[in-house]
């Protein structure tokens, strides 16, 4: 018996880091958008899909135009723009939404496109496409 | 009986085995173990993945043929140690100068290496990050929609004639008669007039370019009815006005591709047909081994996104099919509303492409590590669709899957 606990014990001493594990300092994430650097944070995401999503920073509230515009997310117009079957499917996503690309950066220089709105929120343009697909999943199933 | 057992269990690995030996592709896959080119000392170290996104309006759809040929001529020149660090070939000047050079008249769609073939024959292209920074100084817009919006609004050159001799020398009294113009003007002719008014810097850029090539009358003699001519005139502005971007006194100016021999960029296009599909995985497993070198890949894009491989991830996935006519025409299946409103799914023929840059044996599969042009963080959309052993916008995906969904490689030897 007294192993068994020593073995637990090992186990939830040896487990890796989760991201719950993470502090709210280390749970953000940064990147250079038109030279300026923008702060990320997980927030609890209102769609289906991952528990959590990033956005940016001034979202933390819940008050940020992305939430709103998330809302009007319509698999319609992901289908309804496949004509463009190229480029990123999140930019159609995004000005479906009401918002307006912007191209980033991480610290690697990797480029990632993001869809800004009036109040400086911002939403990468891969969330965008991973909520859309979710949505286009739920309306197959429906 | 029990020793009978055992001689089954010898006999079915001994079986297991030569089939092993006989998968041509298995053995193409294993050897030389798991690679990837943007390791340590390889050819694709360092060259950060892109974003193909468009900006306000469609302007950068159809360009992927231009992202890959931007990173197929980068991963060269790093493999012949001719890059100079940090440095990225422009995609949109890529797509310009092809279009100018086989007289196309618009840039949206294309072959990498007939666009390879174009940068080489111009001597290269400017920076990618140099063109990067001017979409953010023309603030609001995408760099392609200015530029775009800037020749619609040269349409009207036979208006802008002033400008060209020099009469408004300072963007103040620039903006103030633009504003003038777009306001005397009907609405058919304010939109292009308002632009230029609102992105004064993107004006004078293109100003510049004008003023330099007026002299030889380059542009707009083209009657205005002849949609073709007038679509060639543009091509040749976009192609100049990224050659004047490029122009020391605006950017440090890039290193041409390097010089023609011994080292001559040399790209071959291969094409795939039904029930080609493992020559089609033994080609990209061989051009990828030999090279090191990123392999171009024609896919149906919809394969990234089909959400319905997480609802039947057994098997191997296809959206694509091959038309009865005499060519077999690929064609890639996409979702569409049908009348009723459902969800319905039909062939287009309507291609995306990619690049390959790395390989690996799993789990008893031949995987392909996939480098799209929709940015680092596409992974979070390729895993709702049940592709989920991804990193930074590049994807682990059985080849198998991609044979079934591809139809060409492009590669440089």
């Amino acid at each position: 018996m007294k192993v068994v606990y020593f073995n637990l014990l090992f186990l939830l001493l040896a487990c890796p880091f989760s991201p719950s594990s993470l502090s709210a300092e280390e749970a953000k994430q940064d990147y250079q958008i038109a030279e300026k650097k923008e702060v990320f944070v997980a927030i609890k995401n209102p769609l289906k899909g991952p528990k959590e999503i990033w956005l940016s920073q001034n979202c933390q509230k819940n008050k940020c135009n992305v939430i709103k515009a998330l809302s009007k997310i319509n698999p319609a117009a992901f289908l309804n723009n496949n004509n463009d079957t190229f480029t990123n499917p999140g930019s159609h996503i995004c000005l479906q939404i009401g918002g307006r690309v912007l191209r980033g950066k991480d610290h690697l220089k990797n480029e990632i496109s993001f869809c800004g709105f009036g109040d400086n929120s911002l939403v990468s343009l891969g969330t965008l496409h991973m909520l859309s697909l979710n949505q286009l999943s739920k309306s197959k199933e429906e | 009986m029990k020793i009978n057992y055992y001689l089954l269990v010898i006999l079915c690995f001994c079986i297991a085995t030569v089939a092993q030996a006989d998968d041509p592709v298995q053995s193409a896959c294993s050897d030389g173990g798991e690679m990837r080119l943007d390791a340590p000392g390889k050819s694709m170290e360092g060259l950060p993945v892109l974003d193909q996104s468009t900006g306000n309006g469609n302007e950068a759809g159809g360009l992927c043929y231009s992202y890959v040929a931007s990173q197929m001529i980068d991963s060269w020149q790093q493999k012949n140690g001719t890059r100079t660090a940090g440095r990225i070939s422009s995609p949109f000047h890529i797509a310009f100068n092809s279009a100018a050079d086989r007289n196309r008249t618009k840039y949206n769609g294309g072959d990498p290496c007939q666009a390879i073939e174009s940068t080489v024959k111009s001597g290269g292209t400017c920076d990618h990050e140099h063109q990067f920074l001017a979409t953010d100084r023309f603030n609001t817009r995408s760099f392609l929609y200015s530029l775009e919006e800037a020749w619609k609004s040269f349409q009207w050159q036979r208006d802008f004639t002033p400008y060209l001799r020099d009469e408004f020398r300072t963007p103040d009294l620039l903006a103030r008669d633009l504003e003038r113009r777009a306001r005397e003007n009907a609405c058919s002719l304010a939109q292009p007039y308002m632009f230029a008014a609102t992105n004064v810097a993107m004006f004078e850029a293109t100003f510049k370019v004008l003023k330099k090539l007026y002299k030889d009358n380059q542009y707009f003699d083209a009657d205005e009815n002849d949609e073709e001519a007038r679509g060639h005139d543009k091509m040749s502005f976009m192609r100049d006005f990224a050659n004047q971007m490029c122009l020391p006194k605006n950017s440090p100016i890039t290193p041409k591709l390097a010089p023609a021999t011994p080292h001559r960029a040399r790209c071959v296009a291969s094409n795939y047909g039904p029930n080609q599909q493992q020559a089609f995985q033994l080609d990209l497993l061989n051009k990828l081994k030999t090279n090191e070198m990123p392999v171009g890949v024609g896919y149906c894009s919809f394969l990234l996104q089909d959400s319905r491989r997480t609802h039947s991830p057994a098997g191997s996935h296809s959206v694509l099919r091959y038309g009865t006519d005499a060519d077999h025409t690929p064609e890639c299946q996409f979702p569409t509303r049908g009348p009723d409103g459902n969800l319905a799914y039909t062939y287009r023929k309507s291609y995306h492409i990619s690049m390959i840059m790395g390989k690996r044996w799993q789990n008893g599969k031949c995987q392909v590590l996939l480098r799209n042009t929709w940015g680092a963080d596409a992974c979070s959309a390729y895993s709702a669709a049940g592709l989920t052993d991804c990193q930074n916008g590049q994807l682990w995906i059985d080849l198998n899957e991609l044979a079934n969904n591809s139809f060409a490689i492009r590669n440089i030897e």
